[in-house]
């Protein structure tokens, strides 16, 4: 039922994975605070309406894709996409620094990705959900998430490839 | 079957395929190429996941703290909106009682629009249902209340509260207050 859930449990459950899709969705960490304070403002007046239908942080993450795209559109250009080290978690087995330059490859491939893409993959990673979930959530078709996915992960393999030879087997593959 | 495109092999990584799996799966098998071709997907997929959890969100204390200024703050000044449509309200009544005792004569259609407009403002300003109960640690915070204090009552351990409901029919029966804030609480984001 509305209203049950209490807000600050569901704000400490879901502040991680909307920081890390902010951080993500608008490039830098002073852009992803802003992003994720006007979605909890947000989130939190219109509460009310929330109605269970999906997890709370999926809620919360619809109103932080239109922040974030809100903020990125008013960004000026060179201010994209810059993630300061310090926000890689050096601590995190992922984070060591001999993975870091790939994670940065990762970023890479996610800013080049349309707008909408973005937001696909970035949900579907963060919130470890089905296609038929990321599509439910934003709109789109089981087809269109696919398609996304895919297309993000062949052009992030194809530059692994790239800088790391040994890491492709065959050098002509049938596409 | 032919080799198959790199969004039918993304599929298979994510487990989304359904009657075409066990037919990809079977090629996948006897087909080197695609084999390397979904161990680069499956690299990139590892790559994507590291990334993400390799971002190190702070912790959420400061965002609520910062929340709960906002949530005070935006408070007071629908209290001080409010306030002074009242004011308004109550000048613009008794301006049109007035000038009808002065004159006894019809009101003049503006005057009249204007009326029924300040009159109707309430009716139309109410919510469909009031489901939300604000949380404590924002309903019974000082304005100037520092981060640790904050922090220190958000860790006390929390007395039982009405309901929600209770909370709603409460707001009814005490008045304009408390039934505009609870309108601030359900305003459309």
């Amino acid at each position: 039922m509305k209203g049950k859930v209490e807000f600050e449990e569901a704000v400490r459950s879901a502040y991680p994975t909307l920081y890390r899709a902010a951080v993500v969705l608008t490039g830098n960490a002073a852009d992803a605070e802003d992003a994720v304070q006007e979605t909890l403002f947000r989130a939190f007046k219109a509460y009310g309406t929330f109605r269970g239908e999906s997890s709370a942080t999926t809620w919360m993450y619809r109103i932080l894709i239109r922040e974030a795209g809100r903020i990125r559109r008013n960004a000026r250009p060179t201010a994209q996409m810059q993630i300061e080290a310090p926000l890689m978690d050096t601590r995190n087995p992922h984070g060591a620094a001999s993975q870091s330059d790939e994670f940065r490859r990762a970023l890479a491939i996610l800013r080049d990705l349309a707008e909408r893409q973005r937001e696909m993959v970035t949900l579907f990673y963060l919130e470890d959900l089905s296609y038929r979930e990321v599509a439910d959530t934003l709109g789109v078709s089981i087809g269109t998430v696919k398609s996304a996915l895919s297309r993000a992960r062949t052009v992030l393999r194809e530059r692994l490839e790239r800088v790391s030879p040994q890491r492709k087997v065959a050098d002509e593959l049938p596409r | 079957m032919n080799c198959p495109d790199d969004e039918l092999l993304s599929a298979l990584l994510d487990n989304e395929l359904d009657e075409a799996t066990a037919e990809v799966d079977r090629h996948v098998a006897k087909c080197a190429s695609c084999r390397a071709r979904l161990e680069g997907l499956r690299n990139a997929d590892t790559a994507f996941r590291g990334l993400f959890s390799a971002i190190e969100p702070p912790s959420a204390d400061a965002a609520l703290w910062r929340l709960k200024k906002r949530v005070v703050r935006s408070r007071r000044i629908f209290a001080l909106a409010a306030s002074v449509a009242l004011a308004a309200a109550g000048a613009a009544w008794l301006l049109l009682h007035l000038s009808g005792n002065a004159e006894e004569e019809p009101k003049s259609s503006a005057q009249t629009a204007g009326s029924d407009e300040t009159q109707q403002a309430p009716a139309t300003q109410q919510p469909a249902a009031v489901v939300f109960a604000v949380p404590d640690w924002i309903d019974a915070a000082p304005a100037e209340e520092t981060y640790e204090e904050f922090m220190a009552r958000l860790s006390a351990p929390r007395k039982a509260g009405p309901t929600m409901e209770e909370r709603f029919t409460a707001s009814e029966q005490n008045g304009f207050e408390k039934l505009a804030e609870s309108l601030d609480m359900n305003g459309s984001g």
